[in-house]
C-alpha cells in the first residue's frame, strides 16, 4: 500500500521531483504529487524552489549527500580542521620545547660519565617526537580540546619552527651515527626552506642541536639512535596501533541498482555512513584481525548484517525487499492545538493526546485485531475509515464518530476497534481533545 | 522496546530518531532524519539562493539543527523544519542585503510565527469534506470551481487541467489553491 508508506514517512522521492519538473511523468503521477504539495506546504516550497532552476539537480543532491556525510564522520567542516591542527602543533611544540632545554640544560651540564642518562633522555626525546608526527600524520581530527577560533594564527609560525627543529635534531643524529653526508644534505633541503619563516630561533636551536650530537656523551650510544632513526623519519605508516583500514562498498537493490542513503553502521561502534546517489559507501575503521560487523538498513528493505574479513575492503551489499512491507495500519493523531500553548518552556510542552503505550503499540493493536469484513472482501473494497473522538482529561473516550467512511461493515469495525482498544492519556492541558484515527482495511 | 531498536534507522518515526540523537548524541541519528528532508530544504533554499549558496545552506540549518534540537521539543519534525529553513534563509538574505546593500525584495516572504507549523493540514480531511460540500462548492467562482472539480474529483494533473479548461497553469495553481482554502473557509462554517 504506497499509500501507507507515505504517511509514514513523509519522504518524497527526490527523483520523482526531477521527472515531475522535467515533464517526464504521466497525468495521473503528475497528479498525486501536486495533491500531495497541495497538503504539504514544505513539498510546495521545494517545488517551487527547484522550479526555478534547471530540473536536474542530482548533482547537488549527490553532493550534499556526500557532505552531509562528511560531516557525520567528522571531517567537514570548514572551522574544525586548521584551528584543530594548529592547537596539535601548539601542543607539539611546547612538549618539544621543554625536552629540548631540559635536554640542553642537561647536557651542558653533565660530562661524559652519565652518557647512559643522557641517551635516555634523548630517547625520551625522540619517542614524543614519533608521537608527534602520529598526531600530525593522523587523517582524522582528533578531539583536541575545544578549537578556539580566537587564536591568533600567529601562533603556529613558533609551533612550526619547534617542529622543524626538532627534524633537525634528528638529523644532528644521524650527523653522530656517521650517515653519508649526501643523506644530510637531502634531508636538510627538504626540511630547509619552510625555515626561512622564523630564522632567528631555529638557527639558535640548530646551532645547539648539533652540539648536542657532537657531545662526546652521546657518541657511545649514538648508534643505538641511528638505529632507531630511519624508523621514526618515515613519514606516514606511525606505530602499527594507529593504522586504519578503509572499507568500501556499493549497496544495490535486487534490480542492480545502487540505493541511495542507505544506513552502514559497524555493529559495536558509533561509526558509520550513508550511501551516496550511486549507492557508494566508505567506512574508515581500526584495522584490527577480528571481522568487521557491518549492519546495512533502508526503509522497506531486509536489514543485513555482514561479517567483513580484514582481506574484503571492497564490498557488494545486495538488499532484499521487504516482502510486506509495513503493516496496513498508519494512525494519526490530529487535533486543534490551542495557540501559544505550544511552546512553552522545555518541561511545559504540549503534548496531544497519546495511546498510553504509544502509537507503536496502538498500531500494532489495530493490525493485529482488525476484521476485514466479508462483505467488504466480497465487493473487493479497500481503504481506510477515519474515527474521530474525544480524549477526556481523564482519559476516556467520547463522542465517537467516523468522519471518513468506507462501507458499512468497515464503519462499524473500525468504531469496534477504537471502542475496545487501548487507553488514552489526555492532552497535556488536561482539555478534552480531539483525536483521529485512520484504520485502513486491505485483503490479508 | 527491542523491536523499536531494530529498525531504529530505517523506519523509525521523526520522533524516535529525534529521541535517539538527543539520548545518545550521535549524528547518524539525525543525519538519518535530515536525509529524508534534505532534499526539501534545499528546493526551498534554491528560492532564495543559487545552488552553491543553497548547499551550503542545507549544511548550516543541519549544524542548527544540532543545537537547536537540544533546546526545544520538537513535536512535528517536517514542519519544524520547514519553519527553521525558511526562517534561516530570510534570516541570511537579510544580512546579505545589509552586507551588500543588494535589493532583495522581501515582499510576500514574512517570516513563519511559531505556531504556524502547529498546523500540518492533512489531505485526507479535504477529501472527506468534499464528500458533504456540494453546496460550498457551488458557491465558488466559476474558475475556482471548475479547477477544484478537475482536480478533485476527477484527479487530474494541473497541466490536464489547462489543457481542459484553457486556463493559464500558473492560474490554475493559484485557483486550485484559493478554491481549496474557500471550501475549507465554507466547510468550518457549515460545521459550526
Amino acid at each position: 500500500m504506497p499509500d501507507a508508506h507515505n504517511h509514514m514517512n513523509h519522504h518524497v522521492d527526490p527523483e520523482l521531483i526531477r521527472r515531475y519538473l522535467a515533464g517526464e511523468l504521466d497525468n495521473k503521477a503528475m497528479h498525486a504529487l501536486e495533491k500531495q504539495a497541495l497538503d504539504d506546504p514544505f513539498l510546495a516550497d521545494a517545488l517551487e524552489g527547484f522550479a526555478e532552476r534547471k530540473p536536474d539537480q542530482r548533482v547537488h543532491l549527490a553532493d550534499l549527500n556526500r557532505r552531509l556525510e562528511r560531516r557525520v564522520q567528522g571531517k567537514e567542516e570548514k572551522k574544525g580542521g586548521v584551528f584543530v591542527l594548529n592547537y596539535r602543533l601548539l601542543a607539539a611544540a611546547g612538549v618539544l620545547l621543554v625536552i629540548g632545554t631540559g635536554l640542553l640544560w642537561f647536557i651542558q651540564n653533565r660530562d661524559a660519565k652519565d652518557g647512559f642518562v643522557a641517551s635516555q633522555r634523548a630517547m625520551v626525546s625522540d619517542s614524543s617526537i614519533t608521537d608527534t608526527l602520529q598526531y600530525y600524520n593522523r587523517e582524522e581530527p582528533v578531539a583536541w580540546g575545544k578549537p578556539t577560533p580566537e587564536k591568533p594564527l600567529a601562533i603556529s609560525i613558533p609551533s612550526d619552527t619547534a617542529l622543524l627543529a626538532a627534524k633537525d635534531m634528528r638529523t644532528g643524529n644521524a650527523l653522530a651515527a656517521e650517515q653519508t653526508m649526501a643523506d644530510i644534505m637531502k634531508r636538510e633541503d627538504s626540511i630547509r626552506p619552510p625555515l626561512a619563516a622564523a630564522p632567528s630561533l631555529t638557527d639558535s636551536l640548530d646551532g645547539r642541536m648539533a652540539g648536542v650530537a657532537m657531545a662526546p656523551a652521546y657518541k657511545a650510544t649514538a648508534e643505538e639512535m641511528a638505529g632507531r632513526n630511519p624508523v621514526a623519519a618515515a613519514p606516514a605508516p606511525a606505530a602499527p596501533a594507529m593504522t586504519t583500514r578503509l572499507i568500501q562498498g556499493k549497496v544495490k537493490a535486487s534490480d542492480n541498482e545502487g540505493m541511495p542513503g542507505v544506513t552502514v553502521r559497524v555493529e559495536g561502534t558509533d561509526k558509520g555512513a550513508l550511501t551516496d546517489n550511486e549507492g557508494n559507501f566508505s567506512i574508515r575503521v581500526a584495522d584490527t584481525t577480528k571481522d568487521v560487523k557491518l549492519l546495512v538498513a533502508a526503509v522497506g528493505f531486509n536489514s543485513k548484517k555482514l561479517d567483513v574479513s580484514r582481506s574484503d575492503n571492497n564490498l557488494d551489499i545486495i538488499l532484499k525487499e521487504q516482502e510486506n512491507a509495513l503493516a496496513d495500519v498508519v494512525v494519526s493523531g490530529y487535533g486543534v492545538r490551542k495557540k501559544g500553548v505550544y511552546r512553552n518552556q522545555q518541561e511545559n510542552v504540549y503534548q496531544l493526546p497519546t495511546p498510553v503505550n504509544g502509537y507503536e503499540q496502538y498500531r500494532e493493536y489495530l493490525a493485529k485485531n482488525v476484521h476485514y469484513p466479508a462483505s467488504a472482501a466480497a465487493a473487493n473494497i479497500t481503504g481506510r475509515v477515519r474515527v474521530s473522538v474525544r480524549v477526556m482529561p481523564d482519559g476516556t473516550l467520547e463522542d465517537i464518530k467516523i468522519t471518513r467512511r468506507l462501507q458499512p461493515d468497515c464503519d462499524a469495525e473500525a468504531l469496534r476497534l477504537v471502542k475496545e482498544g487501548p487507553e488514552w492519556k489526555p492532552a497535556s492541558d488536561g482539555r478534552a481533545t480531539r483525536v483521529q484515527i485512520d484504520v485502513h482495511f486491505a485483503p490479508r | 522496546m527491542a523491536f523499536l531498536h531494530q529498525n531504529i534507522m530505517k523506519d523509525a518515526d521523526d520522533a524516535v530518531l529525534i529521541q535517539e540523537f538527543k539520548r545518545s548524541g550521535q549524528l547518524d541519528y539525525l543525519a538519518a532524519l535530515y536525509q529524508r528532508y534534505m532534499n526539501l530544504v534545499y528546493g526551498v533554499c534554491l528560492r532564495y539562493f543559487d545552488e552553491e549558496a543553497s548547499k551550503d545552506a542545507v549544511m548550516q540549518i543541519f549544524e542548527e539543527l544540532i543545537v537547536k534540537l537540544h533546546q526545544h521539543e520538537v513535536q512535528n519534525f517536517k514542519s519544524w523544519l520547514h519553519v527553521l529553513t525558511r526562517n534561516h534563509c530570510l534570516m541570511k538574505l537579510r544580512s546579505m542585503k545589509n552586507r551588500e546593500g543588494r535589493e532583495i525584495s522581501l515582499e510576500g516572504l514574512p517570516v513563519m510565527e511559531n505556531d504556524s507549523f502547529a498546523h500540518h493540514e492533512n489531505g485526507v480531511n479535504i477529501e472527506m469534506h468534499l464528500q458533504g460540500m456540494e453546496k460550498c462548492l457551488e458557491t465558488l467562482p466559476e474558475e475556482q470551481k471548475r479547477s477544484v472539480d478537475l482536480f478533485y474529483l476527477k484527479e487530474k494533473s494541473y497541466r490536464e487541467v489547462a489543457d481542459i479548461t484553457g486556463y493559464d497553469m500558473k492560474k490554475v495553481k493559484s485557483y486550485i489553491q484559493n478554491g481549496k482554502r474557500n471550501l475549507k473557509i465554507c466547510m468550518e462554517q457549515q460545521d459550526a
